[in-house]
C-alpha cells in the first residue's frame, strides 16, 4: 500500500514537473527535455506490463492536457511502457531483477541504469520530434533536436532518479 | 475459429499496443487546433487552474518588473491618445474591443507552441480572435473553455496572419518554420517591390481578426526566389515568446454583428 503510494507521489511530482517547469522553461528549440517518461523507467519490476501500458498512457495523456498536445505524449508514452519489457530483458543483470528492489542505479548500478534510459529516451525523443514535424524534410535538424534533447533529458532523468529513488 | 483465439491470446500484450497506439494517432492527426470546447486542451479546467496557482506563485516574485513594464506601455497609451486629441480627429466609432487576461503556461520551444491565459468565455473570449501582447502581434485563440484560453501563437506551423510592410502596403503571409523564436517567414510580396532592412511589418487588416497595422516585427533580411520572382522575407518579431506575461485578446464586433446576423438569415429560412 505504502509501495503504491510512492508510485502515485511520484507520478504526481514528475506530471508537475514536467509541465509546470520544464514545460516553461525556453533554453532553445534544441533543448527539451522530459523527465515523465522516469515515472515509467521506475515501476516495479513484477508490475503487470499490460498495467505498465496503460500507466504509460496516463502519463502521456496528462501530459498533453497540460501541453494542449492530444496524442503526441500520449502515443510516446504508450510507445515507452512498451518498450520497457524488451529493454528490460535486454539489459537483465546476470541473476536476474529481485521483485523485491527497486528499478534503481543503488540495486542494479550507474552502468544498467545509463543503458537503460538512453534506450527509453532515444526511442521516446525520436517519436516525438519526428510525430511533430512528420516530416523528413527536415531530418538533419530534427536529429540535430533528438540528440541534443537527448542529452538533456538525460541529465534530467538522473538528476531526478536519484531524488525519488528508495533510501533502502 | 481455434487458431484465431490461440492467436490473439499468444499476441494480447502487442494487439493492446497497436490498438491503443493507433487510437492516439487517430486524437493526434484529427484534432482540429480550432476547438470551440477546451476540455481536450490546457484551457480545461483542472489542468487550467493548476497551471493558474503555478503562474500567481512564480508572478509573485516578477511583480516589480511586471509593474514597470505595465507603467511604461500605460505611459506610451497615454501619449499616444493626447496626440489624437490634438489632432482633434473625431474618434472613430470603436471597432475593435480588448480583453486582457494574463499568461498562466506556455511552451516556446517545441514545433507547435501554446499559450494559456486566464480568460475564457466568461470573459469574453471566443475561438479565433486576434491576440496581442505590449509589442505586438502574439497569435490566434485556438480553443476557449469557461475561464480560460488557449492561443496558438505566431510560433506555430498552422498560425497564418496577413501582414503588409508598413513603407508600402505590400501584403504577403507570415508563417513559422520551427527554427527560430524570435523570426517568422513573411512571403508572396512580389519581386518588384523594394523592401529594406529594417522595414516595418503591421497586420493588413484584410482578415477582420486583427485591425490595420498592429505591429509585428521588421525586416531583419530578405532574399528573392528567382523562379517566382516573390521575395521570402525573414521578420524579426516584436514579441518575445520567452518573456510573454500578459495578452489582449481582439473582439471585432463588426465581425459579430455579421456573424448573428448570418445566424439570424439561416433561422428565418
Amino acid at each position: 500500500m505504502i509501495d503504491k503510494l510512492k508510485y502515485i507521489l511520484y507520478f504526481i511530482v514528475l506530471l508537475l514537473v514536467q509541465t509546470l517547469i520544464l514545460d516553461q522553461i525556453c533554453v532553445s528549440v534544441y533543448v527539451n527535455a522530459f523527465v515523465y517518461i522516469l515515472f515509467i523507467m521506475m515501476l516495479p519490476i513484477e508490475t503487470n506490463k499490460y498495467l505498465v501500458l496503460l500507466l504509460g498512457l496516463l502519463m502521456g495523456l496528462s501530459v498533453d492536457l497540460f501541453g494542449s498536445t492530444l496524442g503526441l505524449h500520449a502515443s510516446a508514452g504508450l510507445l515507452v511502457a512498451f518498450v520497457r519489457t524488451f529493454a528490460l530483458d535486454l539489459y537483465s543483470p546476470h541473476d536476474g531483477y529481485e521483485s523485491n528492489k527497486q528499478l534503481n542505479v543503488r540495486n542494479y548500478g550507474y552502468y544498467w541504469f545509463f543503458r537503460y534510459a538512453i534506450t527509453l529516451i532515444l526511442i521516446h525523443h525520436l517519436w516525438i520530434f519526428f510525430l511533430e514535424s512528420f516530416s523528413f524534410a527536415n531530418i538533419l535538424f530534427t536529429l540535430a533536436k533528438v540528440g541534443l534533447s537527448s542529452l538533456t533529458s538525460l541529465a534530467v532523468i538522473m538528476l531526478f532518479h536519484l531524488l525519488l529513488m528508495s533510501r533502502k | 475459429m481455434r487458431n484465431l483465439l490461440d492467436f490473439v491470446v499468444k499476441y494480447a500484450y502487442f494487439i493492446l499496443f497497436i490498438l491503443l497506439e493507433v487510437l492516439c494517432l487517430v486524437l493526434f492527426f484529427s484534432s482540429n487546433p480550432f476547438q470551440r470546447y477546451g476540455f481536450a486542451s490546457s484551457a480545461n479546467v483542472v489542468t487550467g487552474a493548476i497551471a493558474e496557482k503555478w503562474a500567481g506563485v512564480v508572478q509573485y516574485m516578477n511583480l516589480s518588473e511586471e509593474n514597470e513594464a505595465l507603467k511604461k506601455e500605460n505611459a506610451d497609451l497615454r501619449n499616444r491618445l493626447e496626440a489624437y486629441r490634438r489632432s482633434s480627429i473625431p474618434v472613430l466609432n470603436k471597432k475593435f474591443e480588448y480583453i486582457p487576461a494574463s499568461v498562466i503556461s506556455a511552451t516556446t520551444n517545441r514545433e507547435k507552441n501554446s499559450i494559456t491565459v486566464n480568460a475564457g468565455r466568461n470573459a469574453g473570449m471566443e475561438v479565433e480572435m486576434g491576440v496581442i501582447g505590449r509589442d505586438g502581434v502574439v497569435g490566434i485563440v485556438s480553443s476557449v473553455s469557461d475561464k480560460y484560453a488557449v492561443i496558438m501563437p505566431i510560433i506555430h506551423p498552422d498560425a497564418r496572419i496577413s501582414v503588409k510592410l508598413a513603407e508600402n502596403g505590400y501584403f504577403g503571409s507570415l508563417s513559422w518554420d520551427g527554427r527560430n523564436v524570435r523570426v517568422a517567414t513573411f512571403s508572396e510580396v512580389p519581386g518588384y517591390v523594394d523592401v529594406r532592412i529594417g522595414d516595418e511589418v503591421v497586420t493588413s487588416g484584410f482578415s477582420a481578426i486583427f485591425p490595420e497595422g498592429v505591429p509585428v516585427g521588421y525586416v531583419k533580411s530578405f532574399e528573392k526566389d528567382l523562379s517566382t520572382d516573390f521575395y521570402t522575407i525573414d521578420v524579426e518579431l516584436y514579441t518575445d515568446f520567452h518573456n510573454i506575461k500578459y495578452i489582449y485578446a481582439i473582439r471585432n464586433k463588426d465581425k459579430t454583428e455579421l456573424k448573428a446576423s448570418d445566424d439570424k438569415a439561416q433561422k428565418n429560412k
